[in-house]
């Protein structure tokens, strides 16, 4: 599937290709095999990217940005994917995060944060709700009084006063600005008391702990967030006191996932290495490309048209949802395959070179990156369409 | 078929878990250990029997058939792949010789390797023609070496490449397997890697996995053996070793899913989602139990296989092989599915899950692989 895309998308996306084989792919398997988990991001990159125009990609154009659409982010982010997961992830964190700053800050929020983001040209965005006792309860919602965040926040004067912490946050460490949720009313269910609030990363009380060290999209920063009787202007409260449920509902219904970048690598390898060792003769890997072909064009196909339904006003984000499990799996899949296409050598790494079994490590963190399947198929359920009711 | 363990099976089962449970999995888990190659752990294993635990008693060995060992095997696995696995080595070798070698020659070379703790062995194949999974990618200048094995004097010269030998760097008695290029033959040697000549190392697989292991390719290049080192026996007697050499890893694959399975299991009812323990979620129960299911198919058929060698029937070797895709895929899925319980708990290094999964799916590319294995089974139906 080939969208239509402007002529103006059409190069944003180029810019991105280009990016990602010129200058992302040729230093990925150095990074995830010898940099400590803190010092694995490629800043430097960051400054293309920028450079690129790409960073504000989803920056509407009234404040300077592209103003992209899903379906574009979705088709920027795989292609900065193909050159490695984890800088493509540290981007599309941003990309969905900028939605919340230009759109549902104050205005006295944007003067103070949405200019410098915009000319920061290494400023990242998180947001933060996992914490070691809630992950899939608060994904799902589950709302109950025990269930979901228990990081604490209380009014202390012109100020709030926050108190917990957060694991595993994409861009932990990274990014320049929060969306960090915690309860304000820890007796009651989140709908009835949890909070959105902005944080600065150099907010008093603030501390990065540790950077997770995994298996693979090791080039993302995967942090704790320490807050330690943070302290943050009472101006940056997000959006209603008590009103973080809807924020949350907002930002976790639907992801649009570019596991298709390492996917679509896997396969290249693949394919060359079938010609390369002579597998290509054999029907099974002739067979086996051919799968994998198709798996990757179907995921594509299905994230794209999630994509182009998150663009409009009546979508209910379910394909955005399910699109995420689909491809996830298949992404999976394609790089095991390419795996075994390389035959002896399918898990071995290779010192600066791109390899499967690298893509097949980042690829597996959508086990459970964004919530993990089981519980997404969960989260789509009750968006089908009641009985009687035509589906499409 | 009875797979039941008796006294004797129980027994060396429990001292294999309690290896497993107070050595291997205290010296591999323990903050800032690197992972290699670990000698001491082994030498401890190789004092408790384990690695001759194949040979017959009265060759100083354990006298285990292949049913026992593959209940060993699991218990082994359970602790490390990698160490259940090279265990797992020094028994196909067992194994084989025995059904190889006549009675004299099989004790001589007993002999060699029962007192030295540290004497593991390998079985590595050289084949006539390599296949397309045998060449590396990124070499482009990677060179075949046709396969050879001729006489000279008292001694054979020996070329060819053999792909990868699991442990091929570590173990000190190599018995190779010669397919010559000219006439496809095959021919049988016990390389002494200690006092004849080392065959040259030309690849060491740093793989994601399995990092007990040293896998390498070994090249040989008019390699010398003595005739004294030669097994005079053909390609039948080699398929008549291969059944121990392909169900026994895969039992040590098997435990190291059985830890995957129950270390999700485990974390699913300490962890409290949705306001109650996991596994009582049928998201995450039914993925235990598919578990479940897989592990007992897999074990069963494992056993099956061992008991129908045991028991001195011909084995369809088609079925071995198939047993063995089935049971090393299955284990894959178990480890994937377990990580998945864990939810982003079991993608970080500081937790076991994450290893166990990258040692099953190296597994899969350090012995024989699925689709090579089905490739020779077709020509059986």
């Amino acid at each position: 599937m080939q969208p239509d895309l402007t002529p103006e998308e059409f190069e944003m996306v180029g810019r991105a290709r280009e990016i990602a084989r010129r200058d992302i792919l040729p230093i990925a398997a150095e990074r995830d095999r010898n940099f400590p988990p803190d010092r694995a991001y490629p800043w430097e990159i960051t400054d293309k990217i920028d450079a690129a125009g790409l960073r504000t990609l989803t920056v509407p154009k009234k404040f300077g940005g592209f103003g992209a659409r899903h379906l574009l982010q979705a088709m920027i982010t795989e292609e900065l994917a193909y050159g490695d997961l984890g800088v493509a992830v540290s981007l599309d964190q941003t990309y969905k995060f900028t939605r919340l700053l230009t759109d549902e800050t104050t205005e006295d929020q944007r003067g103070r944060y949405l200019d410098d983001f915009i000319k920061d040209p290494r400023a990242l965005l998180a947001l933060a709700t996992t914490e070691p006792q809630s992950g899939t309860d608060t994904f799902l919602m589950y709302d109950a009084p025990h269930a979901g965040p228990r990081m604490t926040a209380r009014r202390d004067g012109d100020s709030y006063v926050l108190n917990g912490t957060k694991h595993y946050i994409s861009n932990g460490g990274l990014a320049k600005y929060y969306f960090i949720f915690a309860r304000t009313a820890p007796e009651l269910p989140m709908s009835e008391g949890l909070t959105c609030f902005l944080v600065p990363r150099d907010a008093p009380g603030f501390t990065i702990g540790e950077a997770h060290s995994k298996l693979g999209r090791r080039l993302l920063q995967n942090g704790e967030l320490v807050l330690q009787d943070c302290r943050i202007p009472a101006a940056n409260l997000f959006g209603e006191w008590n009103g973080g449920l809807a924020i949350l509902r907002r930002m976790v219904s639907g992801a649009l996932i570019p596991v298709m970048g390492p996917a679509r690598l896997a396969y290249d390898l693949a394919r060359d290495a079938a010609h390369r060792t002579g597998a290509f003769s054999e029907q099974w890997a002739k067979m086996a490309l051919t799968e994998m072909y198709m798996l990757i064009e179907a995921s594509r196909t299905f994230l794209y048209s999630a994509a182009w339904h998150g663009d409009q006003e009546t979508d209910d984000s379910k394909r955005r949802l399910m699109s995420k499990v689909f491809a996830s799996e298949a992404g999976i899949k394609v790089c095991r395959m390419a795996m075994d296409v390389w035959g002896r050598t399918g898990d071995v790494r290779h010192p600066d070179r791109p390899t499967p079994e690298k893509c097949w490590r980042d690829v597996l963190s959508y086990l459970h990156g964004f919530g993990t399947n089981e519980a997404v198929k969960l989260k789509a359920a009750p968006l089908l369409a009641p009985p009687g009711e035509e589906e499409w | 078929m009875d797979f039941a363990p008796d006294e004797t099976q129980i027994a060396l089962q429990g001292m294999a878990q309690n290896f497993a449970r107070q050595e291997i999995l205290p010296a591999l888990e323990a903050p800032g250990w690197e992972p290699g190659f670990p000698a001491d752990l082994l030498e401890k294993g190789s004092r408790l029997g384990l690695r001759t635990l194949a040979l017959p008693e009265e060759m100083g060995g354990g006298g285990a058939d292949l049913l026992t060992l593959c209940f060993v095997g699991e218990e082994l696995g359970w602790g490390d792949l990698g160490v259940g696995a090279t265990f797992a080595q020094d028994w196909g070798v067992a194994h084989a010789l025995k059904h190889i070698c006549e009675p004299g020659r099989f004790k001589e070379f007993a002999d060699e390797f029962t007192g030295d703790h540290l004497a593991h062995l390998t079985w590595a194949e050289i084949s006539a023609s390599l296949r397309p999974e045998d060449r590396p990618p990124y070499e482009t200048n990677f060179r075949e070496i046709p396969a050879l094995a001729e006489r000279a004097g008292e001694e054979w010269l020996v070329s060819g490449l053999a792909p990868r030998v699991m442990n091929g760097e570590a173990a000190r008695r190599i018995l190779l397997s010669v397919e010559t290029s000219d006439d496809a033959s095959r021919h049988a040697f016990f390389i002494d890697t200690e006092e004849g000549k080392k065959p040259d190392i030309s690849r060491r697989f740093d793989s994601m996995g399995m990092r007990t292991c040293r896998d390498v390719s070994l090249s040989f290049e008019n390699y010398p053996i003595s005739e004294q080192r030669r097994i005079p026996s053909g390609a039948e007697a080699w398929a008549r070793a291969t059944p121990a050499f392909l169900a026994l890893p895969c039992s040590a694959a098997l435990g190291t899913a059985r830890r995957a399975n129950e270390l999700a299991t485990a974390h699913a009812r300490e962890r409290v989602q949705g306001g109650r323990p996991i596994i009582e979620h049928q998201t995450v129960g039914f993925m235990l139990c598919e578990n479940l299911i897989e592990l007992g198919a897999s074990r069963r058929a494992l056993q099956a296989a061992a008991w129908a060698e045991d028991s001195g029937e011909a084995p369809d070797p088609k079925e071995i092989y198939l047993t063995r895709v089935f049971a090393s895929e299955a284990c894959e899925r178990i480890a994937r599915r377990s990580m998945e319980v864990w939810g982003g708990a079991g993608y970080m290094t500081e937790a076991p899950m994450e290893r166990l999964v990258r040692d099953m799916t190296s597994f899969m590319h350090s012995g024989q692989m699925a689709h090579s294995l089905r490739a020779r089974a077709m020509t059986m139906l």
